[in-house]
């Protein structure tokens, strides 16, 4: 009995510890409902010829822009950037409808939109400040290494289907465009880190930021990560031959370290230069499917960028050199390459018309080396090769603010394949400023990369005699896309927004069995705002592939047919955030030779709190379901999956004085 | 090529930083809300407003909203605050119509042609009409709070203001940027 009432006695202490935490979560002084609210009061109290002198924080003003423009586009915000709890760049892209995101490994990612998605998925054209990361020698892009200070990062601009008629070759199923913020924008110190469980071991980073007398504003960053380590999985891989027990620890984690700068001058009035740059080491561990089974990649690069713009109501003038350097050396290959790009652009309006054209001249330089293991080379071992560029466009105004017509074309010459030509036509009605319904029909192509064309593959299997030897065609053409698509948009009430996007994408394989690939599909995405402190968005994606090799068809699958995304963004209370994403896609019945894909489930939590504005923490969960698995096909590495991940971070920002 | 480690990465940092940023620097970098900016012009520029023709309701500034946007989401607060003995009043109207007991009329971004049909609806009823999107003044708006740069600027159109029969005292003139109909 005494037992039984001191048993009482300490439930009821537990559950006043639980209320009163509970409470003390949720009683913080209610404020006026934001901050917003808070300025406006304040505000109220300055004389006109004070509010003349103050500066306005800059929203980007892009979500106008997106709303009437003739192409599925979809953008990432800061905000969503710091509310998914993400740290990872790759990771961000499971909240756009219609990518879709393969974790391969720890470290290695596949990304891709509408068609195949492989590690080199090699028709996304990923820029970051206008500095392609595409890579030339295998096409796709090294996800690895490409990171910046993530909270410098204004939006990320991703445009689903072909863009080759402004962006150039390799835009064939989309864009993603990473623009980090202008310099005015960090002029505070930052200061920021993190530590976790799972998914990454630590993150930590510092950016000075600051005005430069007279001149602009300038920053300087740095920052370290470390990732954790994944897990084997429980998939047939053909060649995992029971060396890799199924949830042991996997030899996929990694390490980075990374510096760079940002100065932005105002030269004149309307006119910016922006001179930028970023140097970074890298290594990661990954597992090969052949021996050597264990492998490591070293990396290290560099760029610099300079770009000049200047505005005025009608005309803009850009200009943009770029340089990068990359060096990647694994136990079966050694890659260095130089990047030299020039860019220029000019747009004009008059009338009816906006008049848009640039020409562009890149120089890439590479040097491989087979390794001791001889498994895989380059030949020429080492190659320099030109790309010349135009492009015009023109947006007609056919019905005053209704109806615009937008007609061009890119044409370019490469050392590879050519002269290559990639016309668009696009057609935007706005039905009324609520309503938009645009349409497109466009040619992109893809050019081979110089794996495709010179590689050399020595394949020697122990239980064999000799080795077979595997040479690519030198004479391989371009791949070409003839795409349509259809679009709509509706702003229904002041607080939901439907965005619908169709498309038929007709691929042209000028590969050895003459294939043709038809992707088709939709993407439909929804938000809505229940109140300033609450809101949510969700999207649904349906994309289907049929491939035919002479006229036979063919299981070509590497994207799932269904996924899901839904996020949830609420300040529980002025100073508290709870922000949910879930993810989910359907099975992938994969090739032959590939291991099948079950469908997954991803759920993420972050808990926010901010006591002050200077001062930023959360804590997010990754993969709350502890769901393992394999989310993309690949033949070369053993994947590995991430189970549930736990991340604490804090970021603080003040002025220096 | 060049031997890249953490240490380097920081010492570089830290002499980019030294070099870059000599001495020290008091950046003013507080900034505010476009919106809460553009609420406060308008609240203050109320007081330096006279209706010419409406005595009416000479207790109350009306405030008329029928297409909100993230301007008159924010101008909602502004709703039980005085200026010069006057309460402001906010309403939220169904049609441009209703407009008759309105002394403020909120205008949201419009095709020029709408804009233009709009305002030609409401003509000789002494009312403020107000935006904040650039060029509206030009195109008959008469006060209107454009971001320019990274500074929010007061535009009147006079000519528009007269035909409403409406006067702003010389302070409010003396800072604004005066245009006419193109």
């Amino acid at each position: 009995m005494r037992s039984n009432s001191a048993s009482l006695a300490l439930k009821f202490r537990l559950n006043l510890l639980i209320v009163a935490l509970a409470f003390g979560v949720f009683s913080f002084p209610c404020q006026s409902n934001d901050e917003t609210q808070q300025q406006l009061t304040q505000l109220l109290q300055l004389d006109i010829n004070e509010l003349m002198d103050l500066k306005v924080t800059l929203p980007s003003r892009h979500e106008e822009r997106q709303f009437d423009s003739a192409a599925a586009v979809y953008v990432i915000t800061q905000e969503d950037i710091r509310r998914s709890g993400i740290t990872e760049i790759p990771e961000l892209f499971r909240m756009v409808p219609g990518l879709h995101v393969g974790q391969i490994d720890n470290n290695t990612w596949a990304i891709s939109s509408r068609s195949n998605l492989s590690r080199f998925s090699n028709t996304m054209l990923v820029l970051l400040d206008g500095r392609t990361l595409y890579n030339p020698l295998f096409g796709g892009v090294y996800w690895d290494v490409q990171d910046t200070l993530i909270q410098d990062i204004e939006r990320i601009e991703v445009i689903r289907g072909p863009g080759g008629s402004l962006w150039g070759a390799n835009a064939v199923d989309g864009i993603i465009n990473i623009i980090s913020k202008s310099a005015n924008k960090t002029a505070e110190t930052m200061l920021y880190g993190g530590i976790g469980d799972g998914d990454q071991h630590y993150e930590a980073g510092i950016r000075l930021g600051s005005q430069l007398k007279n001149i602009g504003h300038g920053r300087v960053y740095a920052k370290a990560r470390e990732s954790d380590q994944g897990v084997y999985l429980d998939t047939d891989q053909s060649t995992n031959d029971g060396f890799f027990n199924p949830g042991n620890d996997a030899y996929d984690d990694g390490n980075q370290q990374q510096a760079g700068f940002r100065m932005d001058f105002d030269v004149a009035t309307n006119s910016l230069l922006t001179v930028q740059g970023d140097v970074y080491s890298a290594e990661y561990h990954n597992i090969r499917v052949t021996q050597p089974r264990e492998n490591t990649v070293d990396a290290k690069g560099g760029n610099i960028i300079i770009n000049w713009n200047q505005q005025s109501a009608i005309s803009s003038i850009n200009f943009k050199f770029f340089y990068d350097y990359t060096e990647r050396v694994d136990l079966v290959f050694e890659e260095q390459q130089d990047i030299y790009d020039f860019d220029f652009q000019h747009s004009r309006s008059f009338e009816r018309h906006t008049l848009t054209w640039g020409l562009g001249y890149r120089h890439t330089a590479d040097d491989t080396m087979k390794t001791d293991t001889g498994i895989f080379a380059l030949n020429p071992a080492s190659l320099s090769d030109d790309l010349y560029s135009a492009f015009i466009q023109d947006q007609i105004e056919l019905e005053e603010d209704q109806l615009f017509l937008t007609i061009g074309s890119k044409f370019e010459h490469n050392d590879f394949t050519g002269e290559e030509y990639q016309p668009t036509l696009r057609l935007l009605w706005k039905q009324s400023p609520q309503a938009t319904l645009w349409g497109s029909v466009t040619r992109a192509v893809r050019t081979p990369t110089r794996a495709e064309l010179n590689a050399e593959l020595v394949f020697c299997d122990p239980g064999l005699p000799g080795c077979v030897q595997s040479i690519s065609d030198p004479d391989k053409k371009s791949e070409s896309v003839i795409a349509s698509e259809i679009g709509y948009r509706s702003q229904l009430t002041s607080n939901a927004l439907l965005d619908l996007a169709l498309f038929n994408n007709n691929y042209h394989d000028t590969d050895e069995a003459g294939g043709a690939t038809n992707t088709y599909g939709f993407e439909i995405l929804s938000k809505y705002i229940f109140s300033d402190d609450w809101r949510i968005e969700g999207s649904y994606t349906y994309h289907r592939g049929e491939k035919q090799n002479n006229g036979t068809e063919v299981n070509n699958n590497t994207i799932p047919k269904n996924t899901f995304h839904f996020r949830s963004y609420w300040n529980i209370r002025p100073q508290w955030e709870l922000d949910a994403l879930f993810y989910y896609a359907s099975a992938i019945d994969a090739p032959v030779a590939a291991p099948d894909l079950e469908d997954m489930t991803r759920i993420d939590l972050r808990l926010g709190w901010n006591p002050y504005k200077a001062l930023r923490t959360a804590l997010s969960v990754t993969n709350l379901l502890d769901d393992i698995h394999g989310e993309a096909l690949e033949l070369q590495r053993i994947n590995t999956g991430t189970g549930r991940g736990i991340f604490l971070s804090m970021a603080y920002s003040f002025e220096r004085k | 090529m060049i031997p890249l480690n953490l240490r380097t990465i920081l010492i570089s940092v830290l002499f980019l930083y030294c070099y870059l940023f000599p001495g020290s620097v008091y950046p003013d970098t507080q900034t505010y809300d476009e919106y809460a900016i553009k609420t406060a012009f308008l609240f203050r520029s109320l007081h330096y407003v006279e209706w010419n023709s409406k005595n009416a309701n000479n207790k109350l500034i009306v405030i008329c909203v029928i297409e909100p946007d993230s301007f008159s989401k924010t101008i909602q607060s502004l709703s039980q605050r005085t200026v010069s003995g006057r309460v402001i009043a906010l309403r939220n109207l169904e049609s441009y119509t209703d407009v008759d007991e309105c002394d403020v009329l909120h205008i949201p971004m419009k095709s020029s042609s709408l804009l233009q049909q709009l305002l030609k609806t409401i003509e000789n009823r002494n009312i403020l009409t107000i935006s904040d999107h650039l060029g509206y003044a030009k195109n008959g708006v008469i006060l209107n709070f454009p971001l320019e740069g990274q500074k929010v600027s007061i535009e009147v159109n006079i000519d528009a203001a007269n035909r409403q029969n409406i006067k702003f005292s010389a302070k409010l003139l003396r800072i604004a940027n005066i245009v006419g109909n193109k």
